[in-house]
């Protein structure tokens, strides 16, 4: 039996859980709120229970339904009123509001399963770091459609996580009842995955308590995740109004709730609870009512612009791109410790299937993290190692699976700088070889990079030959600030690091950070701009020379490496001379990198161009090799295409 | 190296990005004075030399044909010779990098080169040879040197009857500037009488200042008619027809200080009297050495009136980058409108079109009756009423708002 001040404190809590959620119902229908809500009426309890038996160095990570355990482990109210009724000392600025939370070692988002891996990857850290902290993350049953989560069970268990994900089953996902979404059983969904389950429900206050306070135990004690599953029952609708199920069954339901038993139990307690917590939450909110929003000026963040570019001698170190990278990650991860390879096959003596991390598992054992195939995953599990201070660089072993690891870096890494308000940073570094050219077929050979780009607060960079890898992965690790993809290019790996050999023209690179290669011929005014990036730098010596010895015409080449946020001061001096703009990329030609480029130079150049966009074809990339070689732009279909454009 | 001195490219024209070396008249290692040209070169407006401002060694390092960025450093001074002769074995252009020494032809150039047989060897210094390069540089645009110079030269010292004179550069300008649209072998003329008896009065009324000269009056009513004979304010290049969409009416002048063309920016949206000055203005500037490289460029139609002259016809020749020329000649009581023109871009038909829409509107002055025209500021009569009585005329006066106006003589005397 609980201890009657014990139970009186649970109930006071849960009352005002409860209270604060009918609040925001409130302001919800005086149109105070703006958005939606997700209520946990009635589940109260589970979040209470759960987040007793938790410290302040641990991490809860939780859902769209997120206030009850928000309120259960940091007891902010006046927090998360603020956020939800926009006001600028919100939680999160009123940025997040209902779904989107984060302070300090709570942290919420929408995406059914996203947060899993996450909430893995900060567990991989706690583990690093601490005998006692854990990580507990909420799902519901509804999360169990979501592939990342059985991707991040079977991590969890295989890393040996100090994880608890509890689920709260509430039969129903949204408006789709258990039976109707869900095959087979949760617990042996779990126990397949070899990890240790717990069971209880809402209702039976005491069983609760014990069960929570005995898987919480056993991942602390044991340093191994555990699954909590309470089955309970949400008495308001998912978010507001869209509730289709049997008023019966909600009847009964409501009849089993304990607040409502304890309303008719202990009257008079119970009054008293509801009057205190109804005031408190009256005062916040009437005290809150007057205060600001956010300005707009604290939320955008202008990118910085660089003004004065000045153009430089290249230092080539004549060694293999596979080689410079390699030996970016020997260097840092022998002075860093916190920096961490995550990917596939990566362990030595396999060493990764383009031989790019070869023994570096064998020499820092601790800081190499083989994966199973899991691009989702693993990716989730990169940002929630960065949100803990790591340096993690994922490495998706073919660019054309960056495709599995879309919801990660959209709606998880790009947004946590700005939806919570500044608080984080999410410096997660994906690598991933695109490129074709050797025959693997359709989707081995793809440059996806076009749908990485323009994506909120993530740089997207372009390895090429002209510039050493070294040096770009140095400056990626000590801006330490942003989500960064690197695309790399698989048939530049065993190329060198060197110089083209180009007669009468003058190689040189920009001070900015990222650098731009441009290749000028001497003493000449150039009558074409051609813009590029990565793989297709092996096209430009043959190209531009043709170009001049068939059409006595002088190109000037423009090697970026930043193709995400775009940066055209480099460029635009030289267009507006030539006033032909030419864009060359591996890439389909819609949506692609080159569509950017173009319209970020019209937009700030005053004068016309004559434009060319020089890509892909617009179908898979054939294995036979003539088929590929004329899908993918080469140097004959650039020389054409550029032709045209003279000729127009 | 303190005994060097550098000279930059000038900004000369603050739109040029690039600007076209000429000419290179010395070799690396000649000893140079104050005022020698020390190159040629050629921007978007005129083509400048610079003269030296010290004398030393010169070593270029540049070349002819190259396209250079003002501010770059193309000549370098040097004071000593043995330093010049170091330097040769240091990079010579800190700033460039990675240049070779290996020449790149264009496809056109090497036709060209084995074409007129022309040896390899003289394009060692070039880094790219295009067939530009080839035709502007080193022949004229028929492919060959119209004459052997080496008989020519026999000729001149047998002959001791002849006596040579080296021509100007500005002549050599001209010449240039002036084979640019004749050397297409293209061009035509055609020509209108006008008859002007009365147009003298006009003239001598209501101008201000020129005596006697249509020139004004034919700027003023041509450059309004080029708004509609676009074809006429153009220019032809590289098989298309280049419009400009202003009209900058220049007119030829030959006093004492040579031949050259003084432009009249925007001369469509001028008033007459504001014509006639700028013509004015421009002379004195002309005659006192003051004109401006604006002055002299810009121009897309070109006026040449020798009706001072007395000439009664002659074939005006067309200036670079313009499709057409408009020559006045006289005769006892007309005057001649002869019109030379790019066949390349209007027809004779055309041509003659604007030349009868041009003397229509010059005849309307000859036509209006002046005598109706001018009136008695206060009483309002005409000149012709008066003629009938008193005879006196009318009286020129600048009235209360300034204004040019005339009186009667009785009204003046109060009557």
């Amino acid at each position: 039996m609980l201890q009657s001040e014990i139970l009186t404190s649970l109930f006071q809590e849960a009352v005002k859980i409860r209270e604060t959620e009918e609040l925001f119902l409130k302001l919800f229908s005086e149109g105070k709120l703006n958005g939606t809500i997700h209520t946990c009426v009635g589940q109260e309890f589970n979040a209470i229970a759960v987040c007793n038996c938790l410290r302040d160095n641990d991490f809860v990570v939780s859902n769209h339904r997120c206030h009850g355990h928000y309120l259960a482990f940091k007891n902010d109210f006046s927090g998360l009123i603020a956020e939800l009724m926009g006001k600028q000392n919100g939680i999160c600025g009123g940025i997040g509001s209902s779904q989107h939370l984060f302070n300090k070692n709570f942290l919420s988002n929408g995406i059914q399963g996203g947060i899993v891996p996450i909430a893995a990857g900060i567990s991989f850290a706690k583990k690093n770091e601490s005998k006692d902290d854990i990580v507990a993350v909420f799902i519901g049953d509804g999360t169990f459609g979501s592939g990342t989560l059985y991707e991040s069970l079977n991590l969890i268990s295989l890393y040996n996580l100090p994880l608890l994900v509890i689920c709260e089953n509430n039969f129903y996902a949204q408006a789709t009842p258990l039976r109707e979404h869900l095959a087979g059983d949760i617990i042996y969904r779990v126990k397949s995955f070899a990890i240790e389950t717990f069971q209880t429900d809402t209702w039976d206050l005491e069983n609760l308590i014990v069960a929570s306070d005995e898987a919480v135990s056993f991942v602390r004690n044991l340093r191994k995740p555990a699954f909590l599953l309470i089955n309970t029952y949400r008495l308001n609708a998912h978010s507001k109004g869209d509730d289709n199920r049997d008023p019966k069954e909600i009847e009964l339901y409501k009849q089993k709730d304990l607040i409502n038993r304890y309303k008719i139990s202990n009257p008079d307690e119970y009054n008293k609870m509801y009057q205190t917590a109804v005031n408190e939450i009256k005062d916040i909110a009437s005290k809150l009512e007057s205060l600001n929003t956010l300005d707009i000026e604290n939320y955008i963040t202008k990118n910085h612009k660089q003004n004065n570019i000045e153009w430089g001698k290249i230092e080539y170190t004549n060694q293999k791109i596979s080689d410079r990278i390699y030996k970016f990650f020997n260097d840092y991860m022998k002075k860093d410790s916190k920096v961490i390879m995550i990917g596939e096959d990566v362990k030595y003596p396999y060493g990764g299937a383009f031989k790019i991390s070869r023994d570096l598992s064998k020499l820092y054992p601790t800081q190499v993290i083989e994966t199973p195939i899991s691009e989702s995953a693993i990716t989730g599990f990169g940002i929630g190692l960065s949100l803990m201070g790591y340096h993690p660089f994922v490495e998706i072993m073919f660019g054309d699976f960056i495709t599995l690891c879309m919801d990660q870096i959209i709606n998880h890494a790009g947004k946590f700088y700005h939806q919570y308000n500044k608080q984080v940073k999410c410096p997660v570094v994906i690598r991933t070889p695109m490129g074709g050219r050797r025959g693997y077929g359709p989707t081995h050979s793809q440059s996806l990079e076009k749908f990485l780009i323009g994506i909120d607060n993530v740089k997207v960079i372009a390895l090429n030959t002209l510039i050493d890898p070294y040096e770009i992965y140095e400056t990626i690790y000590n801006e330490y600030d942003q989500p960064v993809i690197v695309i790399e290019n698989k048939t530049d790996y065993n190329k060198l690091n060197s110089i083209l050999e180009l007669e009468n023209y003058e190689i040189t690179k920009s001070n900015e950070k990222y650098p731009t290669v441009k290749i000028s011929p001497v003493n000449h005014k150039p009558d074409l701009t051609i813009v590029t990036y990565g793989g297709s730098v092996s096209l430009i010596k043959k190209v531009i020379d043709e170009i001049f010895y068939e059409h006595e015409l002088f190109s000037e080449v423009f090697v970026i490496s930043k193709l995400s946020p775009i940066e055209v001061d480099s460029i635009i001096e030289s267009a507006v001379i030539t006033k032909n703009l030419i864009t060359l990329e591996e890439g389909k030609l819609e949506g692609g990198i080159g569509s950017e480029i173009i319209s970020t130079i019209i937009e700030k150049v005053k004068v016309g161009l004559n434009i060319k966009r020089i890509a892909a074809e617009m179908v898979p990339i054939p294995s036979a090799a003539e088929l590929e070689n004329f899908v993918i732009p080469n140097e004959q279909k650039v020389i054409s295409e550029i032709s045209e454009l003279i000729h127009e | 190296m303190n005994n060097t001195i550098d000279i930059k490219l000038p900004k000369d024209n603050v739109n040029d990005e690039f600007v076209r070396i000429l000419s290179c008249p010395f070799n690396d290692g000649d000893e140079v004075k104050q005022n020698d040209i020390l190159i040629e070169y050629e921007t978007s407006k005129a083509d400048v030399e610079y003269a030296s401002e010290n004398i030393g060694y010169i070593k270029y390092l540049c070349k002819s044909g190259d396209e250079i960025k003002p501010g770059e450093t193309i000549i370098r001074l040097f004071q000593n010779i043995d330093d010049l002769k170091q330097s040769s074995m240091k990079v010579e252009k800190p700033t460039k990098i990675n240049t070779s020494s290996k020449t790149r032809f264009s496809k056109k150039a090497e036709k060209l080169i084995n074409e007129k047989k022309i040896p390899y060897t003289q394009f060692q210094n070039f880094s790219f040879v295009t067939s530009k390069d080839i035709s502007s540089n080193l022949l004229d645009n028929n492919g060959f040197k119209d004459y052997d110079k080496s008989d020519q030269e026999k000729l001149n010292t047998e002959n001791k009857d002849i006596f040579t004179e080296e021509i100007s550069n500005t002549k050599k300008r001209e010449i240039d500037n002036l084979r640019g649209v004749q050397s297409s072998n293209l061009t035509s003329v055609v020509a209108k009488s006008i008859h002007i008896e009365n147009l003298n009065n006009w003239i001598n009324t209501n101008s201000t200042a020129l005596p006697q000269s249509v020139l004004p009056l034919i700027v003023f009513e041509s450059s309004r008619l080029l708004k509609k004979y676009k074809y006429l304010n153009s220019y032809f290049s590289e098989d298309k027809i280049h419009f400009y969409q202003y009209v900058n009416i220049g007119f030829a002048i030959d006093l004492e200080k040579g031949l050259k063309s003084l432009t009249i920016y925007n001369a469509d949206k001028k008033t007459y009297p504001r014509v006639e000055t700028e013509i004015i203005n421009l002379s004195e500037k002309y005659l006192e050495d003051e004109l401006t490289k604006e002055d002299l460029t810009n121009s897309t139609f070109t006026i040449s009136d020798l009706t001072s002259e007395r000439s009664t016809f002659f074939i005006p020749l067309i200036n670079k980058n313009q499709s057409a020329i408009l020559g006045i000649g006289k005769t006892e009581n007309q005057i001649n409108l002869i019109l030379s023109f790019d066949h390349r871009v209007v027809t004779g038909k055309y041509s003659q079109k604007f030349l009868n829409d041009l003397a229509e509107r010059i005849e309307v002055y000859i036509k209006s009756d002046l005598k109706e025209i001018i009136i008695c500021s206060k009483c309002l009569i005409s000149l012709r009423e008066e003629s009938k009585l008193s005879g006196k005329g009318l009286i020129r006066i600048i009235n209360s708002d300034g204004k040019i106006d005339f009186i009667c003589i009785n009204c003046l005397l109060g009557n």
